[in-house]
This record gives structure tokens, sequence and C-alpha cells, in this order.
């Protein structure tokens, strides 16, 4: 094992560390050329950035022009049953309302309301208390479920507009 | 002997051209008809982004990571040359052995899921995928699990080096192009197989086969689960992201512990929050992967589910 003077071992640390992200720019340079070398290399990195999201777009670009995502058909009842049984299994559903588009729906599980909205070509899942789903808001003829979740804060389903009135006067 | 501390290569930038190759391959043959692979333009766009994101990140916290691996290197046991074949090959094993635990410890501890749980929020698995890189885990610190190699005396930069050729492996194992690879490979190395069940939100699949390149460490240590026909892999986390704003990708497990902190009524429960299994909860309220597993093995015991591989996601 080897003894050092602590803080020369870690003045060299982050030394390698600097040089590191720097790229190894001023190696074995003098300290104008280290200089030079650095700004050099902020230069090629800014470069590399810019190409970089340059390619990044042209793949976006082939892609949103190829156009292979899943196919997403309207939903229908069973479908709903079938992915909501993948996230809340053995959760029984006493009824469901599909979203006019076919992009989503809710569905009545005692006091919770499970709600299945569209992501691109896939589908999220979320639960809120009944009561809650109930007082949904319609904003342009969709209606704009919010979570107390940062990770989906919200859904905007386009239900039927007497959707709620209607799940009022349904029985459990 | 002074070895070199800084890398004369690196993998990744090496690789970079075959990333985007490969990526602009499997999306042509997947359009031709003759691969399986499905993108959809703002999944690609937010895992992309993210890789971009990724690169800067790891810019901010790379001469840290690299200062505190020189420092330690400096204290080193041994002196391990980097021009012997035999200290490639204890590297390759040593490395693959540290990313196991530090993959295994990013699932199966909430602070460190965290930093992780961004590579899993796409509900697609293709070579973009792959590119769906952390931020935050410079800042989670994961990188420390690296330092006992720098103790032992490999060179900092051999370990870059091999830790490089690491991310590059696990690159080519993002896809459903690739059914199954020869039995001698699948028994011995990581594959796409394997990986697709890494990535599958399946109580049956869940907190498995956390392998780099080799999957010998996964068999060894009981994370080992095989890919089945009759269950297709369905993608992303338990609970999906609802949109594809990448902060919202980046951060919202970190959101999320910060929220059940500001609840926390007593130190243990804080520490449950921050280094639990992801879903622990006080009261039991939420999931942890354990008891969506245990979950479904009670349903399978009571009545066996029927799955249909063409009514898969």
């Amino acid at each position: 094992m080897r003894f050092c003077p602590l803080d020369s071992m870690a003045k060299d640390a982050v030394t390698s560390g600097l040089r590191w992200v720097m790229l190894d720019a001023g190696h074995g340079a003098g300290e104008g050329r280290q200089n030079s070398g650095a700004a050099c290399v902020t230069l090629k990195y800014i470069i590399t950035q810019l190409v970089t999201l340059a390619i990044v777009g042209g793949i976006m670009g082939l892609v949103a022009w190829v156009k292979i995502p899943r196919a997403t058909p309207p939903l229908d009842e069973a479908e709903v049953k079938r992915r909501l049984a993948e996230d809340f299994p053995q959760t029984p559903l006493d009824q469901i309302w599909l979203a006019l588009d076919g992009a989503g729906a809710v569905a009545r599980s005692g006091d919770l309301a499970l709600l299945l909205f569209r992501m691109g070509d896939s589908y999220v899942s979320r639960s809120m208390a009944w009561s809650q789903a109930l007082q949904a808001q319609a904003i342009k003829g969709r209606f704009c479920f919010r979570f107390n979740d940062f990770a989906a804060p919200k859904a905007s389903l386009a239900l039927a507009p007497n959707w709620a009135k209607a799940a009022m006067g349904e029985t459990i | 002997m002074a070895a070199p501390s800084v890398p004369a290569i690196d993998p990744v930038t090496l690789a970079v051209p075959f990333f985007i190759l490969a990526i602009v391959l499997e999306i042509i043959l997947a359009r031709m008809g003759k691969v399986k692979a499905v993108y959809e333009a703002k999944d690609t766009a937010t895992s992309l982004l993210m890789g971009f994101g990724s690169g800067i990140a790891g810019l901010l916290t790379g001469g840290i990571v690299f200062a505190a691996s020189v420092w330690v290197y400096n204290y080193r046991l041994f002196d391990i040359p980097m021009s012997a074949a035999w200290a490639w090959l204890a590297i390759f094993l040593l490395e693959d052995l540290t990313y196991y635990w530090f993959h295994r410890l990013s699932h199966e501890r909430r602070f460190w899921w965290a930093a992780h749980v961004n590579h899993h929020t796409s509900q697609h698995y293709n070579l973009a995928t792959a590119l769906r890189q952390t931020w935050t885990g410079g800042a989670a610190g994961t990188w420390a699990l690296w330092l006992p190699l720098s103790l032992l005396g490999f060179p900092p930069a051999m370990i870059a080096i091999q830790k490089g050729i690491s991310l590059v492996y696990q690159f080519w194992i993002h896809t459903e192009a690739v059914r199954r690879m020869p039995v001698w490979f699948e028994a011995l190395f990581n594959t796409p197989s394997h990986h697709r069940v890494h990535h599958a939100r399946n109580p049956r699949y869940l907190d498995s086969n956390y392998a780099g390149i080799l999957i010998i460490w996964d068999r060894m240590f009981g994370t080992f689960v095989p890919e089945l026909d009759e269950e297709p892999c369905r993608y992303g986390v338990v609970k999906n992201l609802g949109d594809f704003n990448i902060f919202r990708v980046a951060f919202h497990e970190w959101v999320g512990i910060f929220s059940d902190l500001l609840t926390a009524r007593s130190l243990r429960e804080a520490f449950g929050y921050l280094f639990g299994a992801p879903g622990w909860s006080p009261d039991g309220s939420r999931q942890t992967s354990t008891m969506l597993k245990a979950q479904w093995a009670d349903m399978q015991t009571a009545e066996p589910v029927k799955t249909d591989p063409a009514a898969a996601s």
C-alpha cells in the first residue's frame, strides 16, 4: 500500500478527473497551449453535440416517416377488461364507460375509478377515488382527470357528456 | 510503474456510428417487414433525447467519478499491468460482477431505482430504448461500487474502458429483432431474449436478469428467469408514465421520493421511503415487486391464467 500526503494525492486525482472531462485537452502542453487546447476541445464538444442533435432529429424524422407503431384499434369492453386486469389483478369491474374515440375508458370498481388512456401507441392506467372521478371537468368535449401523481398528472378522455350522470344512476 | 490514468480509447465514443447505423437498419428492416420492431415517434424521440441528456449529465459528474477512481488507485494493493492478457480477463469478470450488483441494487432499492428507472420507462423495446440512459446516475453515487477495482490495483483507465465495452455490448440486446441466440450463447451471455425479460413488467418477470455481459451471475445468484413464448413481455414499468416529457422521465421517481419524505412520520419511515424496495410503504398500501409476484403466484395457484400471445401489447 502506498502512503502519500493526502493533499497531494487529492490534487493529482482532481487533476486527472479534470483532464478526463477536458478529454485530455492539454496533455503534455504548456500552460498557454493548454488553454488553447481546452478552447479547441470545447468547440469540438459543442460541434459534436450539435451533430448528435442533428442525427437525433434525423432518426426522429425517419421514425415519423416510416410509420411502424403498434396498431391502436378503438378499445372495446373486452380489451379494456384485459388491459385493466393486467394492471389491477383481482379487481372486479362493475361498469365500463368507453371513450367516444376508443382511446380510453373509465371503469368503476366499488369506491375506485380505474382509468385507461392512450399514450402514443401504448396505454397507461391509473386509479382514483370514484367520487373524485365523477367531478372531472369537461373541456372542449374531453374530461380531464387529475391524479396526485407526478408520473402521470392527468388523463384526458373523450367520454360522453352525460357519462357522470349516467354513472351516478348506476347501482353496484 | 505509472499506469495510464486516462483511457486512450473510449469504446462508447467509437461505437456511436454503429449505434446510429444499427438503429436506422432496425427501423428500415422493420418497415420492410423483415424483422420484428416497433417504433413510435414520440417514444423514440424521448429515448434519443434522454441519451443526449445523459451524455451532458455524465460530463458534469464524470470528472468527480474519475478523480475518485484515481484517488483510490493511489492506495492500490497490487500493481496490475494493463498490458497483461490475464489482467483484461480479470477486469472483464470483476467489472461484469460489479455491474450485476450495481444493476440489482438499482432495481431493488428505491434511491438507486430513482436514478435507473428512466431506462425502463419506454413501453417499447428497440435499439433506441438502449439509449434511454440515466441523467442522475452520477449523483446517485453507484459509481462507488467500482472503486474496489481501483483499490485492487486495476488502473482507472482499464476500468473505464471495460465499463465502456460493457455498455456497448448491452446496446445490441435491446431488440425484438433477434429471437434467440444459439443455446451455448444463451447459457453464457446476456442476450436479447434474457434482456427482454429484464425490461418486462409482467409480474413473472419482475426483478430478474440483471446481467451486463455474462448471464452466469443471474444463474449463480438466483435471479435468472427465462423468456417464455407463452407469456410475451409487456414492456415498461409497473405504473407507466402518463406522457413523454423527458424531465418527467428523468426525475419522476425523485419527485415521488421527495413527496413521500414530506409525509414520513419517523426516521424508520423516511429510511424505508429512501432505501426500501420500490413500492414500499409503511402501511403496505402500495405494492413492491415481491408483493406483485406473490399475488401473481397466488392467482396462478387459484386459477391458471390463459395467456394469448397474439393479444399481447
